[in-house]
C-alpha cells in the first residue's frame, strides 16, 4: 500500500519539497506545474490549493498532507495533526490604516474583511466585540484602502504587502507554521508505513 | 433547505430501515429501548465537547434539550426505575442531536449493564463486529485502549485541556516535553506492545491485564491497541474502542465501558455500551 500525500501549491510548496528532499524522503524535486498528481514511488502526491489539504486527508483520498496551522485553525478538520514541520512560519494579524489603530482598541462593533472567517469570528467574538465578517478569497490588503471594511484578518509573512498597501499590524491573533496532518483510518490501516514516513520526517 | 436539515433519499432510507431489522436479528436477545427525544437538560455532563440542543425550558423551571446522548439518557432512565433487574442488555435505535457538526444523527447502540468483568467489554466489540458484519461492513480495524491509564496519567497536568486536545490529535510536536505521553502515542501495534508497556509501568498493571485479556476473547477480530486512543465524552472509566473503515476518515463505531456514570443518578452499576454511527454507514 503506498502513501498519499497532499501538498499544498504556493508559498508552502517549495518549502515543503525542500524538507521532503531534506530528509530523504523523495530523491528528485517536484515541480509545480499543470500536473496535480505527481507519482514519486512509493508515494503520490497530490498538488492542491493549501486551504483545500484538510478536505483530501480528512475524506480519505490522502493519507497524509502539509497544512498550515492557518488553514487547520480555520477549517477545524477531523484528522490527526502529528508533527508541527517548523516550516512555512507566518503571524496571523489583525491589520489596518495606521490612523485606524487607536480606534481600533475602542470599537465594539467592527467591519472585517477577511480570508479566515471562522478565525476572525471566534477572535473578536473571544474578545466582546461584535464583528461583521466579509469574506473574500484574496487580495484581501486592498479592503480598507477602498473603504470595503476598516480591518483585515490575514497571515502576514515579510509585512511587505502591508507595507506597500499603507496597512500596519495592530493586533496579533496567532503565529502559524505548517504540520503534518494524517487521515484518522489511515494512521491504523496504513499505520507502518504512515511511522515510517513520520519517523524521517521528525 | 436549512443546513440543519437533512432528507434521506428512497434508496438511504432503505438502508436505515435495514440497520434496523439487522439490529432485531443480531441482538435478538437484547431488550429494545425507546427513550424521548425531547428531554431534561442533564447538567451533571457538560464538557466542552457537548454543546446540547437546548429547545425551551420545563415546567419546573429546568430546560429541555433535544437527546445528545443515548447512553446518557439510558442511565438516567435506568436509575430511575424502582425495579431494575441486572445484568442486563439492552438496544437502541435512533437519533440523536448536536450543535457541533451535522444536527441529527442516527445511532444503533447496545449496552451492557450490571458486569464488570472483561468478557462483558469483549461481548460488546464482538456483537458490534457481527452487526457491522451482517450490515455489509467487512474490511474494519477495532481500535482499542483505555481510558483507566489516560485519565490517571492527565490527572497531574494542570492544563488538562490542552492536553487532552492535543492527544485527540495525536500532536507529537505539541506533547514532545512530556516523556510519558509522547511514549503512549507510540503504544500502538499488537499485544506486544501492550506487554511492552506493562513491563515499563507496573502501576498500570491492572488496566494491561484487562487490554491482554480482551485480546483473548476478540481473537478472530482484527484489534489494533493504541494507548493514547480518548473518547471526548467525559464518562468513560476503562477500556474504550473505536472502529475504523479504510474508506472513511472517522470512526464508524465507538464505545467503552463507563463505570461510574449511573453513580450521578444514584445508583452504582457497572456498565459497557457501544455505538455504530448510521449517517457514516450510508457513506460506504
Amino acid at each position: 500500500m503506498s502513501l498519499t500525500i497532499a501538498l499544498p501549491k504556493g508559498r508552502l510548496f517549495e518549502e515543503s519539497v525542500e524538507l521532503l528532499l531534506k530528509k530523504g524522503i523523495i530523491s528528485k524535486p517536484i515541480k509545480e506545474g499543470r500536473k496535480l498528481l505527481v507519482e514519486c514511488h512509493p508515494f503520490k502526491f497530490l498538488l492542491v490549493k493549501p486551504a483545500d489539504v484538510p478536505v483530501y486527508v480528512e475524506n480519505g483520498v490522502a493519507d497524509l498532507g502539509i497544512a498550515g496551522y492557518d488553514v487547520l485553525l480555520e477549517r477545524e478538520p477531523n484528522l490527526y495533526t502529528l508533527l508541527d514541520l517548523g516550516i512555512g512560519f507566518c503571524r496571523i494579524v489583525v491589520a489596518g490604516k495606521e490612523e485606524s489603530k487607536d480606534k481600533y482598541f475602542k470599537e465594539t462593533y467592527i467591519k472585517v474583511a477577511t480570508k479566515y472567517p471562522r478565525i476572525a469570528q471566534s477572535f473578536f467574538s473571544k474578545m466582546g466585540i461584535k464583528s461583521k465578517i466579509l469574506y473574500l478569497s484574496g487580495s484581501v490588503e486592498l479592503a480598507p484602502t477602498i473603504g470595503l471594511a476598516d480591518y483585515i484578518l490575514d497571515i502576514v509573512q515579510t509585512g511587505r504587502t502591508l507595507k506597500e498597501n499603507n496597512l500596519v499590524i495592530i493586533e496579533e491573533v496567532a503565529n502559524s507554521t505548517a504540520r503534518l496532518v494524517c487521515n484518522k483510518a489511515s494512521y491504523r490501516n496504513k499505520h507502518k508505513q504512515v511511522l515510517e514516513f513520520f519517523n524521517k520526517l521528525k | 433547505m436549512p443546513v440543519e436539515e437533512r432528507f434521506f433519499s428512497f434508496d438511504d432510507s432503505e438502508r436505515l430501515k435495514q440497520s434496523f431489522l439487522n439490529a432485531c436479528l443480531v441482538f435478538e436477545d437484547y431488550k429494545f429501548l425507546m427513550l424521548p427525544t425531547i428531554e431534561r437538560h442533564e447538567h451533571k455532563i457538560i464538557t466542552q465537547h457537548y454543546r446540547p440542543f437546548f429547545i425551551g425550558t420545563c415546567q419546573d423551571g429546568g430546560f429541555l434539550s433535544l437527546r445528545a446522548d443515548w447512553t446518557v439518557s439510558l442511565a438516567r432512565f435506568l436509575s430511575s426505575l424502582r425495579h431494575l433487574e441486572l445484568p442486563l442488555k439492552v438496544f437502541y435505535w435512533g437519533n440523536v442531536f448536536s450543535l457541533v457538526g451535522d444536527s441529527e444523527r442516527f445511532q444503533m447502540g447496545i449496552e451492557h449493564l450490571g458486569v464488570k468483568e472483561v468478557y462483558s467489554d469483549a461481548e460488546v466489540i464482538r456483537k458490534l463486529c457481527e452487526y457491522l458484519r451482517i450490515c455489509s461492513v467487512i474490511d474494519f480495524v477495532v481500535n482499542v485502549g483505555h481510558m483507566g491509564i489516560v485519565n490517571r496519567m492527565l490527572e497531574k497536568y494542570p492544563d488538562k485541556h490542552r492536553i487532552i486536545k492535543a492527544m485527540f490529535e495525536k500532536n507529537f510536536s505539541e506533547l514532545q516535553s512530556y516523556t510519558e505521553l509522547t511514549e503512549l502515542l507510540y503504544m500502538q501495534g499488537g499485544k506486544e506492545v501492550i506487554q511492552e508497556f506493562a513491563s515499563k509501568h507496573s502501576e498500570f498493571s491492572r488496566e494491561c491485564g484487562e487490554l491482554l485479556e480482551i485480546s483473548e476473547y476478540l481473537e478472530n477480530i482484527p484489534v489494533v491497541f493504541d494507548l493514547s486512543e480518548i473518547r471526548l465524552q467525559p464518562y468513560y472509566t476503562g477500556i474504550v474502542f473505536e472502529v475504523f473503515h479504510p474508506r472513511l476518515g472517522y470512526p464508524l463505531a465507538g464505545g467503552g465501558r463507563y463505570d461510574k456514570l449511573y453513580s450521578l443518578f444514584g445508583r452504582d452499576i457497572p456498565a459497557v455500551g457501544g455505538a455504530v454511527y448510521l449517517d457514516r454507514l450510508l457513506e460506504l
